[in-house]
């Protein structure tokens, strides 16, 4: 079988590398700028990741940790709102309500609960698969999805009350 | 999972495929950029190269000529502490506190490094070459960690890990050597400085910052995840490293009385348990001679000691009862293997003696001070950490950090 240039992969997993960076990073803009640093790092290393056979969940795991390390830099960062993506005309005001409202809870989670519910939630992934690509055992797996799921609620829940009032 | 979790998922689901959904960049635009960013890094390294051979040859030809020290800079009248201040001092006497000199308006403030001689009476100070940062209306920071190795020899870490300040003579000379680890040592250096380095899923690494500038890993660290933030290796008087630290589900506390060649267990209080995780703490170490241990639980007001790493652990009765206000116990260990312990609110405080077994009063109102080395540094206003600054050797006498 011929080996697999670095174009030709990235030909072929942009798709999938796209569709995960632009759920980590919840937009096109940053989810752009994730794949490209990802596939720098995976340019590197091309030789030793083509030789060992699995590019693909090679670059999946880059770009995870990628995510969860630029994150920490950016805590110290004032962050950006696309402007454009919270608000809508008022015809679709309600369904547009309840995705701006998960949006930002989901803008707000710490980088590891965020993951761990892209992985599990995108994919369907199993918690043992999320936690050997994002180098955590099992059980903190379970524990961050809790904690991101719990989070999720009480912020969709506050915000309902704060309507009604 | 319940039910509300249930309710929460389909919602998650449906927003994740709509992000995932977001437009992809064109592969062959997106290839072009890697691409130069690979050249580009390519160069930067080949610069890098030329840029040590060019100091290699100066430092050649300048081979058996007196090293030429710069002449002493009068700092600005605008330098200050930006941020959370950092101030060591080694001993009563000889101390480093990062400072900054910003522009009246928008601009780049210029981060320096003052040291002083007499017990922080007179400071001098050095500008640090290339460290700049944005000045922010809301406060800048200089996004540097200070260490302080000895009376000379200081370090500042960037942030991101990626770039190291190292003076030999108090800020008038600096290089930058990387901050990465390079190699291993058997223990810890009676001059060098310990942290921890996380590593997601699996055994903590400890870097040692070496007296030369360079950071190697200690051959044999304790054996734990320590994941969260809080991690940290403190060093006692006597010598002794302790390293503490949690992950999710637990706590640990390590001890090393031969600078880090091994490193025995300390068990935890149960008592100090999180409600729901027995074996993770809600405490934190105070430890200053090596001897005498405290674990500090700030939220709930409640203390243990040990003098037996961990064998036993001894609860203390807290002679301040817990505020309805959000404020934290703040504790700070003695010389002496005492501990004195601060009421915030009142302006009072406790201090127990090393062989007591019970807190007293302070005579005197004191502020709420951390150890900052060998001297006490004080803030004001009603949290206690706000400008002006205070330092104190003794916590009876202060004086105000200024430069």
């Amino acid at each position: 079988m011929p080996e697999q240039s670095f174009d030709e992969f990235v030909h072929a997993s942009l798709p999938m590398l796209s569709r995960y960076a632009n759920a980590l990073t919840g937009s096109a803009h940053a989810g752009e700028d994730l794949v490209q640093d990802t596939l720098v790092k995976v340019s590197r290393a091309w030789r030793r990741v083509r030789a060992d056979g699995n590019p693909i969940a090679y670059t999946r795991k880059v770009m995870l940790h990628t995510y969860l390390s630029a994150w920490r830099g950016l805590l110290r960062r004032p962050r950006t709102v696309p402007l454009s993506q919270d608000w809508a005309g008022p015809d679709q005001f309600p369904l547009v309500e309840s995705r701006d409202l998960l949006r930002r809870a989901l803008a707000g989670l710490p980088p590891a609960q965020r993951a761990v519910l892209v992985l599990g939630y995108l994919d369907d992934l199993p918690d043992d698969e999320i936690a050997a690509v994002i180098g955590r055992r099992p059980a903190t797996v379970r524990s961050l999805r809790q904690r991101g799921l719990a989070t999720l609620r009480r912020h969709l829940v506050l915000e309902a009350h704060q309507e009604q009032r | 999972m319940n039910d509300r979790d249930a309710a929460v998922e389909p919602l998650l689901r449906e927003e994740l495929e709509h992000l995932a959904a977001l437009p992809q960049p064109e592969a062959g635009a997106l290839l072009r950029r890697v691409s130069r960013r690979r050249r580009r890094n390519g160069i930067g390294a080949a610069a890098g190269a030329l840029a040590v051979l060019a100091i290699v040859t100066g430092t050649v030809l300048t081979v058996g000529r007196p090293p030429a020290r710069p002449p002493a800079v009068t700092p600005p009248a605008n330098l200050a502490v930006a941020g959370v201040p950092q101030v060591h001092f080694v001993d009563a006497d000889h101390g480093f506190a990062l400072a900054s000199s910003c522009p009246a308006a928008a601009g780049d403030c210029a981060v320096w490094l003052a040291n002083t001689s007499d017990g922080g009476t007179s400071w001098q100070a050095h500008q640090v070459p290339g460290l700049t940062y944005p000045n922010a209306a809301e406060g800048g920071d200089p996004r540097v960690t200070l260490r302080v190795l000895d009376a000379s020899r200081a370090a500042l870490d960037g942030y991101d890990g990626d770039r190291r300040w190292f003076t030999t003579d108090a800020g008038a000379t600096w290089t930058q050597p990387s901050p990465r680890p390079d190699g291993t040592v058997d223990s810890i250096p009676a001059n060098g400085l310990a942290q921890i380095e996380s590593n997601a899923g699996a055994p903590v690494g400890i870097v040692v910052l070496l007296p030369d500038g360079r950071s190697a890993r200690l051959a044999s660290p304790p054996v734990a995840p320590l994941t969260e933030s809080m991690t940290d290796v403190t060093v006692g008087t006597d010598g002794s490293a302790w390293m503490e630290g949690s992950d999710d589900d637990r706590s640990w506390l390590f001890v090393s009385r031969d600078r880090g060649r091994s490193w025995n267990r300390v068990p935890l209080p149960a008592e100090a348990a999180e409600p729901g995780r027995p074996h993770r703490t809600v405490g934190r170490l105070a430890v200053y001679d090596g001897r005498t241990a405290f674990l500090v639980d700030a939220s709930g007001y409640r203390l243990w000691r040990t003098k037996d790493d961990g064998r036993h652990w001894e609860p203390l009765l807290v002679p301040i009862a817990k505020p309805s206000e959000d404020v934290g116990l703040v504790a700070s260990p003695e010389a002496d293997g005492g501990l004195t312990v601060f009421d915030v609110l009142t302006g009072r405080s406790f201090t127990m003696r090393g062989n007591g077994d019970r807190f007293v009063p302070v005579a005197a109102e004191q502020r709420p001070s951390v150890r900052i080395g060998a001297r006490f540094l004080a803030g004001s206003g009603p949290s206690g950490r706000e400008p002006p600054y205070f330092h104190s050797s003794d916590r009876q006498t202060w004086t105000e950090l200024h430069f």
